[in-house]
């Protein structure tokens, strides 16, 4: 437990955990205080995330629509329908492909970046601004620049490739066939950020003296970094590739304002967008919405179940 | 010379080519968004592109004021967005000092609890709070959008604000008892103004969470005159003429109160993110 007089070298108090109420007069004990304050909190977390995850699977077994006001139980319908639907299979992978690629090439490329950030050199302050400015735009924009710099028209995108590779016809990266591998570059570019913000974080707190200690050794960059900075890393990675694949899995709005609805880009996310929001069909919707939530928490616990027994195993 | 030259071959040149490419790739698309808002015309769709324009045109500004409900727009992303952030702000401050000066029985299963919410992902959620919100009159409302996002920036700001008021020594509130102040005298003058990194922190967090917020916007608001400015923004998009030069200018405008947070609260977010997001 966290109590905050740890430091106090005040006389020995009685009466467990519960006594850090002041003596001066407070009839209230302090557990009435501490529930006191954290109510706002529970009740906004509890009407607004909640409250609607049990609304949820109640309408998740209805025939709700958006414009109607009355709908009727119809059983597992929504969830047979949907698990009978070809084209919910093609959701399901499109949505592990997306997640699993950006979430590889995040964490690499964030490592990578982290490290050279980590290091000395001028103007460092600058270039750490710039190295974490996609995080900071919002959705939209990166979709609509993003859009403007890699349509065919505009002439940027076709002259850098007409330099790199004279004569050469620069392929359509917005046309159905090439859009999920933009769209995963895209969301590369939003998102490597959070993960040079963690890991750069993290490797500030690496003591120098270790790694210079190992280069008096002999051991070269490679060496250093696999055998001393990498260890380190390990705990925070994990974490990274849980919260990462879980925000990934969900990612709604970059996908469907970058790349829409196509079925080539037409990830579970989108999916349920699509069901409540362009069909009016909520209970069909949130069938889409409860399998989301249910795939996630499988792989949360599995992934957790997994981690736990191999700290375990090496402890 | 030879000094000159060993320096020259001293150089990290692995160094300098990630460094030039992280700049190029993460900075050129910002500059083709500025550039484009005040592009002429005549240049916007020239070949070879042009990377410089000697003739600014503010046209797409012009007409973005005059032929769209910009200014409406804004006005709501902002009274949303302050909004959220004040409650959001307000609700976690409370909670983290009660829960590290208070520990009450099941508190730390309290914060863990509302640490969950944080994985319950927006696009879950937005469904049956659209039903929700329905039932309860708050679809298309200023009122429903704050406390939709409040309650989503709560989870987290709890979670990051609860070390910065550990770390308060709780002397220095006996010190404000001995000097005749109650608990929630202390708690404001002198609590509060020792957290204020943090609440700097979540502040910002809330905000941008807000104002750049699509999905909730989409879903949650139908009427023209209440929309906030991403949803806007992607609607003038698939307008039938896509003017470009006006959507980078909307794309600028909408990006300077976040560049203006990040440069004011850049020190405090990297920290901020050091300590709460990743333990």
């Amino acid at each position: 437990m966290s109590l905050t007089r740890t430091t106090t070298a005040g006389p020995p108090r009685t009466g467990g955990g519960t006594t850090t109420t002041p003596r001066r007069g407070r009839r209230m004990p302090g557990w009435f205080w501490g529930a006191l304050l954290l109510s706002p909190a529970f009740f906004l977390v509890l009407g607004v995330i909640a409250a609607p995850i049990a609304y949820l699977v109640r309408l998740s077994f209805t025939d709700a629509h958006a414009y109607l006001p009355k709908f009727s139980s119809v059983g597992f319908d929504n969830y047979v329908a949907l698990l009978r639907a070809p084209h919910f299979w093609d959701s399901v992978r499109t949505t592990v492909w997306y997640a699993g690629l950006t979430v590889g090439l995040q964490l690499v490329l964030g490592v990578l970046i982290a490290l050279l950030l980590h290091q000395r050199f001028r103007g460092r302050g600058v270039v750490r601004l710039v190295a974490l400015a996609p995080y900071m735009v919002p959705s939209i924009v990166v979709a609509l620049v993003w859009r403007w710099l890699l349509d065919p028209t505009t002439g940027a995108y076709s002259w850098l490739v007409d330099k790199v590779w004279p004569g050469s016809e620069p392929p359509n990266l917005l046309s159905p066939n090439l859009i999920f591998w933009s769209l995963i570059a895209v969301s590369v570019w939003m998102f490597t950020p959070f993960i040079v913000i963690s890991v750069l974080a993290r490797l500030q707190t690496i003591d120098p003296s270790t790694v210079e200690a190992a280069t008096v050794d002999g051991a070269g960059a490679w060496r250093r970094f696999w055998h001393i900075v990498l260890p380190e890393l390990k705990p925070v990675l994990y974490t990274l590739i849980l919260l990462r694949f879980m925000f990934m899995f969900t990612k709604f709005d970059v996908v469907y304002l970058f790349a829409g609805t196509g079925t080539e880009v037409r990830t579970l996310p989108v999916l349920t967008f699509q069901r409540i929001f362009g069909e009016a069909r909520l209970g069909s919707g949130a069938a889409v919405a409860m399998v989301l939530f249910v795939l996630l928490m499988v792989f949360t616990t599995v992934y957790l179940r997994t981690l736990y027994r191999e700290r375990e195993e090496t402890a | 010379m030879s000094t000159a030259l060993h320096r020259l071959a001293r150089v990290r040149w692995y160094l300098v080519v990630g460094i030039v490419a992280l700049v190029a790739i993460n900075g050129f698309p910002f500059y083709w968004m500025a550039l484009t808002s005040v592009k002429p015309g005549t240049e916007l769709f020239s070949y070879p592109p042009t990377f410089f324009t000697t003739a600014p045109d503010f046209g797409g500004f012009q007409r973005l004021f005059e032929t769209t409900n910009f200014l409406t727009y804004a006005r709501n992303s902002l009274i949303i967005a302050t909004g959220a952030t004040v409650v959001s702000v307000a609700v976690s401050a409370l909670a983290a000092y009660g829960l590290t000066r208070f520990p009450f029985p099941g508190s730390r299963a309290f914060s863990t609890a509302i640490l969950y919410a944080y994985t319950f992902a927006p696009i879950v959620i937005v469904v049956p709070l659209y039903g929700m919100f329905r039932e309860a009159g708050l679809i298309n409302s200023h009122l429903g959008m704050i406390l939709a996002y409040a309650s989503f920036g709560v989870p987290f700001s709890l979670w990051l604000l609860q070390p910065f008021f550990r770390a308060i020594p709780a002397e220095l509130e006996e010190a404000a008892f001995v000097d005749g102040a109650n608990r929630v005298k202390s708690a404001w003058y002198v609590v509060f103004p020792q957290a204020v990194p943090g609440l700097i922190a979540v502040a910002v967090f809330t905000f941008l969470l807000a104002w750049e917020d699509y999905l909730f916007a989409r879903v949650l608001i139908t009427q023209d005159d209440l929309k906030t400015l991403p949803i806007a923004l992607h609607d003038l998009y698939n307008a039938s003429l896509q003017d470009w030069p006006l959507l980078m200018a909307a794309a600028v405008l909408i990006n300077l109160p976040v560049l203006i947070a990040f440069l004011f609260v850049q020190k405090y977010l990297v920290a901020g993110w050091g300590a709460g997001a990743i333990k």
